[in-house]
């Protein structure tokens, strides 16, 4: 694990507020010029995480290796790191050019130069000409491309972008997306991108990191993660799945729903129960006859590249992408292909999700009096 | 309703500030009258910038604003920052809790328990006299902090964590964050704390009344003191001065608020319009203590032609005063300034202050909490503060100008000796009527009790004074020890309700010349005052007999320059000094060679000087429970 490229290194850090167990023996290993991704629920650690990388928060117990060397207590102001905020966090007593200059001017950087890098910068993140304006005056889109150009101009060794698109709306979102990987391949630094969004994590990252309830779910490159999930937390995070109780009969033989199917899996032992994952987009309906599992349609929902369907198989729904559209009411058969089957072994998340038979579970939360949703920052 | 909402405000605003716009009406009234504009005139204007002791109070008054605000600013904000950063939600919400407290607390009760405090810590480590210019300031810094507080606190809200962690991640210390950073987008709340603070300094008064030690008067210490005699219409121009200063600050607050609140604005202009507010903010401060701290000017040549009889031996040595307001000559309308004289002639420094009853300066002198050199208190209290070991007998050898001294204001009851006091000015009571109001020939206080005049009779709001009349009118002692006299002094006050108009002390000097009264009990130098803007007032010694006072001047014991104060004692009786007093004060004078000079306006003043005998009864300190006897009565006929 602990090569020379490895730039960063965080070893069993734990930290607690209030007696609360905010990361829970945490470890991870960047390496040089590599884009990670956070990603996981609100409240899961991985803000906290970034500002344990930032040094705005020492851990309670583990360490912190930079370049191989450990600066747990070292301040902010002495990491080569730089941070890209949520809400940006731009000086609103100072104009463009001189929050870009910020950190030079502290650093006391010759005045020409400065001005040099900050052309440079303003070059790198397409805002010419907008050195006189005010932080005020400037779109959600241009604030962002300032609080990158303010960071980077510091030459960091690791950048830290803590949702920093969130904020956007959709579409800039995704041009946001690219460009901040063009920025990344150009400049040559780390990236490390917090962020809930499954699907900016899968687009974006060379390695993902899972989390959930301060710990390290699953650390994976974007196709690890979405294809061999560990468990049904991940599973269930990453991507849309039909997680379905299963019992492994022997090597590539599954049985679910009372049926046995051909699967790719081995390595487990005789008669063990695991659970299945299966993705909407992998099951094909067909005539009842023709399928191993048969169910009844309960609802179809149109959204443009595909239908949505639910089918209810003995009380469990499952989720079914397909541009064949069904009617509510019919009777289907599911057909699934063994390299469609992932198994997982079974874990404390098992048994929570992949089962569609009620809202998603960011709804259940909001609707449950006995949750308190947390703040994003922790 | 839009037309009904509108009156509403309209009506609102005129009963706020019709108040004000008739006080700077009547500051540029030609004549003394409250209720007849005679012509614009700029008089009271120049008077009060030509008084030495109101000019000294206004630098204190601005001199303590600007230091305790600016030091309140630095602790607030400093304590805001504390308070924001902590972690514990409890500790927070108990210190809010705790700073919101002296801002909802009645002045009065910040006040006592300031001057309880002072007091004590000041016993505690041996100080004499514990209160002084530090302990006003420390009270002002104290009520002032939560108002710093409640503006810097929201800033800080609003402005959040992530800044202080942007700078610091872009390579700032804390320190150098939180000034490139913090202070600049928290700025405008600091300076709108700065500008409240100020403000509230600038006209507290319960609070600095209880903590204010010797020689550092402010204006509304000042104000209130003068309540002895009639209130000037000087005071109307210092008020007008005043309002329109503060009204300028408020406007300058808000502006600043107002700006901070338009974010979207563009960003600069707030920036040049904060930079431009301090520049002034700063300039107004340096100019304020420049200027306070700058000696005023004006000298009285007469002072010099004394300075060969008085020794400089106690130069750079300081006299505490403390005298009733508008009791001493002070330069106003080229009068000789009394203070500004001695001071040159002796060069000994006067701190001056000011009391409105002899019972606020006998709690200020018995709570030892100041000490003065030189007191003006009435006869009853002079027995009363002798009685209590309160006074130092005086050297008379250093005191040769006592021949002056009326050989009938000599050996006193109060003084039988001849060693505690000497004599200072000398006051009746009297019956005031309008000649046109009343007809026939006044001579007796029974027309108070006329059914003729039947809500048209004004009579003292003090129970001693209203006591003393029904006393005269039933022949008693004023200073009877038995219950059964009061108790019949009391019926009598009760018949006279029906007839009354009112209980006043102040509001007479509108009531009389205004005709709104016709007939009122008050002390004869003050009748010449009201006489001046209403001729056909007239005023008589009823023949049942009036109270006469003198009040003197006296030692306290806890004098710490009693050679000065023989010397003030001794300049308050030179002739001119005391002419001077005389025409000011506008009482009979017990200075013979006043009495007798021809320059004396009011040497020949029937009023003053009655060539009729008066028969006359001094107050005397009554033991306290005959006193709370009467009080009991009082409140009795009050309610009756």
């Amino acid at each position: 694990m602990s090569n020379q490229k490895n730039i960063l290194e965080l070893k069993n850090i734990t930290v607690s507020f209030d007696g609360e167990k905010v990361l829970d023996d945490i470890s991870l290993s960047i390496s040089d010029k590599e884009f990670v991704t956070l990603l996981g629920p609100s409240g899961c650690g991985k803000t906290t995480t970034l500002r344990i990388i930032a040094g705005f928060l020492e851990p309670d117990s583990g360490d912190v290796f930079f370049d191989g060397k450990i600066i747990n207590s070292l301040p902010a102001n002495k990491r080569n790191v730089n941070t890209i905020f949520q809400r940006y966090a731009l000086f609103p007593h100072l104009n463009v050019y001189d929050n870009i200059a910020f950190g030079l001017k502290v650093k006391k950087v010759p005045k020409d130069e400065i001005k040099q890098r900050v052309e440079e910068m303003l070059k790198l993140v397409n805002l010419e000409g907008f050195e006189k304006r005010s932080i005020a005056k400037l779109s959600g889109g241009q604030q962002q491309r300032v609080a990158i150009a303010r960071a980077v101009i510091n030459k960091p060794k690791i950048l830290l972008l803590d949702e920093p698109l969130a904020a956007l709306d959709l579409k800039l979102r995704k041009d946001m997306q690219v460009e901040l990987k063009n920025i990344q391949r150009r400049l040559g630094i780390t990236f490390i991108f917090v962020t809930h969004d499954q699907e900016e994590a899968l687009s974006m990252s060379d390695k993902v990191v899972v989390m959930n309830e301060g710990k390290i779910q699953h650390i994976g490159t974007p196709k690890d993660v979405y294809n061999e999930p560990v468990n049904a937390f991940v599973a269930d995070f990453i991507g849309e799945s039909n997680i379905i109780d299963g019992v492994m009969l022997d090597d590539f033989k599954v049985k679910i729903e009372g049926v046995t199917l051909q699967c790719l899996d081995k390595g487990f032992k005789t008669n063990e129960a695991v659970d299945v994952v299966i993705r909407p987009e992998d099951v094909d309906i067909v005539h009842p006859e023709k399928g191993l599992i048969t169910g009844e349609v309960t609802s179809v929902t149109f959204l443009g590249v595909h239908f949505e369907i639910i089918v209810d198989v003995n009380g469990f729904k499952w989720m079914i992408q397909t541009t064949d559209e069904s009617k509510v009411g019919d009777k289907v058969g599911l057909l699934i292909e063994p390299d469609a089957i992932h198994i997982m072994k079974k874990s404390k998340y098992s048994g929570l999700y992949g089962d569609y038979s009620s809202f998603s579970d960011e709804m259940d939360e909001i609707s449950n009096p006995d949750v308190e949703i947390e703040d994003e920052e922790d | 309703m839009k037309t009904l909402g509108k009156i509403f405000n309209a009506l609102i605003f005129i009963f706020l500030y019709a108040p004000i716009a008739v006080m700077i009406v009547f500051s540029f009234n030609s004549s003394r009258s409250t209720y007849v504009f005679e012509h614009f005139s700029l008089k009271w204007y120049g008077e009060f910038l030509n008084s030495t002791i109101t000019i000294t109070a206004m630098k204190n008054t601005l001199l303590l604003a600007v230091i305790s605000a600016l030091i309140a600013t630095v602790f607030g904000t400093v304590a805001s920052i504390g308070i924001y950063n902590l972690k514990s939600k409890t500790a927070k919400g108990a210190i809010m809790g705790v700073t919101n407290i002296p801002m909802m607390n009645p002045d009065v009760v910040t006040g006592v328990s300031l001057m309880l405090l002072f007091v004590f810590i000041g016993r505690f480590l041996g100080f004499g006299s514990s209160l002084s210019v530090y302990t006003i300031l420390i009270a002002h810094i104290t009520f002032n902090l939560p108002y710093v507080i409640l503006n810097v606190l929201p800033k800080l809200r609003q402005i959040g964590n992530t800044y202080t962690e942007a700078a610091r991640d872009l390579g700032c210390t804390y320190t150098k964050a939180f000034m490139k950073v913090i202070l600049p987008n928290i700025y405008s709340g600091i300076l709108s704390g700065f500008l409240m603070a100020f403000t509230l300094s600038l006209d507290d008064f319960v609070i600095s009344y209880f903590t204010n030690g010797t020689g550092f008067q402010t204006l509304p210490l000042l104000i209130y003191s003068k309540t002895k005699k009639s209130v000037k219409p000087d005071i109307y121009a210092l008020s007008t001065v005043i309002f329109v200063a503060v009204l300028i600050l408020l406007i300058l607050v808000n502006s600043v608020r107002a700006k901070s609140e338009k974010e979207q604005k563009s960003k600069k202009s707030v920036r040049a319009r904060n930079i431009t507010l301090s520049i002034i903010s700063a300039t107004v401060c340096v100019a304020i203590v420049v200027y306070s701290a700058m000696p005023s000017g004006k000298y009285g040549d007469f002072g010099k032609k004394l300075e060969s009889e008085y020794s400089t031996s106690l130069a750079g040595t300081t006299l505490n005063v403390f005298n009733w307001g508008e009791y001493i000559s002070d330069g106003s309308d080229d009068t000789l300034n009394v203070i500004e004289a001695f001071e040159q002639t002796t060069g000994i420094e006067v701190n001056y202050d000011n009391y409105d009853s002899n019972e606020t300066m006998y709690s200020k002198l018995k709570s030892g909490a100041v000490a003065y050199d030189i007191i003006i208190p009435s006869d009853y209290m002079i027995e009363r503060l002798k009685n209590e070991n309160m006074l130092k007998k005086l050297d008379f050898k250093q005191i040769p100008n006592y021949k002056y001294i009326d050989e009938q204001y000599k050996n006193l009851y109060f003084d039988e000796k001849n060693e505690y006091s000497v004599p200072y000015s000398v006051g009746k009571t009297g019956l005031i009527y309008n000649s046109k109001m009343v007809k026939g020939d006044v001579n007796s206080w029974s027309v108070m009790w006329d059914e003729k005049y039947k809500g048209q009779v004004l009579t003292f709001n003090n129970s001693r004074d209203a006591f003393s009349i029904a006393q005269f009118m039933l022949g008693q002692d004023v200073n009877s020890t038995k219950k059964s006299d009061w108790k019949a002094a009391a019926e009598l006050l009760k018949k006279q309700n029906r007839v009354l108009q009112a209980r006043v002390m102040d509001e007479i000097f509108t009531k009389m010349p205004g005709n709104n009264a016709a007939i009122a009990p008050y002390y004869a130098g003050d009748f010449l005052t009201m006489y001046e803007s209403n001729k056909d007032l007239r005023f008589v010694y009823p023949k049942e007999g009036v109270n006469v006072f003198v009040d003197s001047v006296c030692v306290p014991s806890n004098s710490k320059n009693y050679e000065a104060a023989m010397m003030f004692i001794n300049f308050l009786l030179e002739p001119e000094v005391a002419l001077a007093n005389a025409e000011y004060i506008c009482y009979a004078s017990p200075h013979t060679a006043v009495v007798n000079n021809d320059r004396y306006s009011l040497k020949d003043n029937e009023i003053l000087y009655p060539k009729k005998k008066v028969k006359e009864q001094y107050y005397h300190n009554i033991d306290p429970e005959i006193r709370s006897y009467y009080e009991k009565l009082w409140e009795e006929v009050l309610l009756s």
